[in-house]
């Protein structure tokens, strides 16, 4: 196992609240992860809103949140996050 | 493991001390499955141990049920305190993605394409193109690669899924390399542009993609590469039906006899049901 590369917490989908319940986020609405306290939206590296249903990992690093597509995981396998 | 009939309810501490003397070792896999089908739902268990696998288990709603006033603390400690020891927290169905992509790194086979073309292309066309020969290691190795592709697609639109393809025939390094170290940078860029948005060099066909749609995409592909002055392009086809479709054009435009402004030539590999006809323009 490599450490902040191979996972360590495995979830599934209807897993994701309890998940972000630990970080203190939940999901808006509109289905968008946002933090707990402020309401603003957890941002991937690239900026972008992540959608709960796409939501994909999470990486040590203060907290860094991707998406689920493929640019994300080779962007988390390679090290850009 | 994990039932309320089977033995006396451990604390919050209990547990956790139960939960750490797994997770701690070596190599052990923490899985939160919430599922109604999942097993430990179904078995309304709230974790298990998989010993040969070194996996624990934890399904929160049972949890939640057993543990009303403490699960959140109890998925907290547990989340965050493997979070904290470096490492990472993962979706669990796409980790074959993440599986297969750490295997194709290691194999270093489009280390030297990415560097090449990693400063002379746009930022977006060199991720699209880092995605599209990940596909195409998958593909040749006789993956599913639907999902890639769609996602190549929904991020970088037709111009990724066209670069998509583009790379899967090998244009990047039998066309584009060669071609940027031989011309100047500005007509490198334009016949580049032309072939990728434009798609002035190459048609992809594809399953839905019948007889007449196909004839009329080729002559629209001609008029492109009258137009941006090509010598050729070429018509790609991949699986039994794609090959015969192409194959049924060529066919009748062989009946319809010599052309003033093309001909073609075909190329087929049987063997993994490939073709591809290169077009060259006359005149």
């Amino acid at each position: 196992m490599i450490k902040g590369k191979t996972p360590k917490i495995l979830f599934d989908e209807a897993s994701i609240p309890y998940i972000l319940e630990a970080f203190d986020k939940e999901i808006d609405e509109d289905g968008i992860i946002i933090e707990k306290e402020t309401g603003d939206p957890v941002l991937t590296p690239e900026g972008e809103e992540i959608e709960a249903k796409n939501f994909g990992a999470i990486k040590k690093g203060s907290e860094i949140f991707t998406k689920d597509d493929l640019l994300s995981i080779m962007n988390l396998a390679d090290g850009k996050y | 493991m994990g039932r309320k009939k089977s033995r006396k309810k451990q604390s919050k501490e209990e547990l956790l001390e139960t939960f750490r003397k797994r997770y701690k070792r070596r190599d052990v896999i923490v899985s939160i499955e919430s599922s109604q089908n999942s097993s430990l739902f179904l078995r309304q268990s709230f974790f298990s141990w998989e010993k040969k696998d070194k996996i624990l288990i934890i399904c929160p709603p049972i949890l939640k049920k057993e543990y009303p006033d403490e699960y959140e603390d109890i998925m907290k400690e547990v989340i965050t305190e493997n979070f904290n020891d470096d490492h990472l927290i993962f979706k669990h169905s796409k980790k074959s993605i993440l599986e297969a992509y750490s295997s194709y790194k290691l194999t270093g086979t489009s280390k030297e394409i990415i560097e090449f073309f990693s400063d002379k292309l746009h930022g977006d066309d060199v991720n699209a193109l880092r995605m599209s020969l990940f596909l195409r290691y998958q593909s040749n190795n006789n993956k599913r690669v639907d999902i890639l592709k769609n996602d190549i697609r929904e991020k970088y639109g037709e111009r990724g899924a066209n670069i998509a393809n583009l790379c899967s025939a090998g244009y990047f390094e039998n066309e584009f390399k060669p071609l940027y170290n031989s011309v100047p940078r500005k007509e490198f860029e334009e016949y580049y542009e032309a072939v990728v948005e434009k798609k002035a060099r190459a048609l992809f066909v594809h399953a839905q993609m019948g007889v007449e749609e196909l004839r009329r995409e080729f002559f629209r592909l001609l008029d492109r590469a009258k137009k941006y002055r090509l010598k050729d392009f070429r018509i790609h086809g991949k699986g039994e039906v794609n090959v015969n479709t192409i194959k049924a054009l060529f066919n009748e435009l062989k009946e319809e006899g010599p052309h003033d402004d093309f001909e073609f030539e075909k190329n087929e590999n049987t063997k993994i049901q490939m073709i591809e006809y290169e077009v060259k323009l006359i005149n």
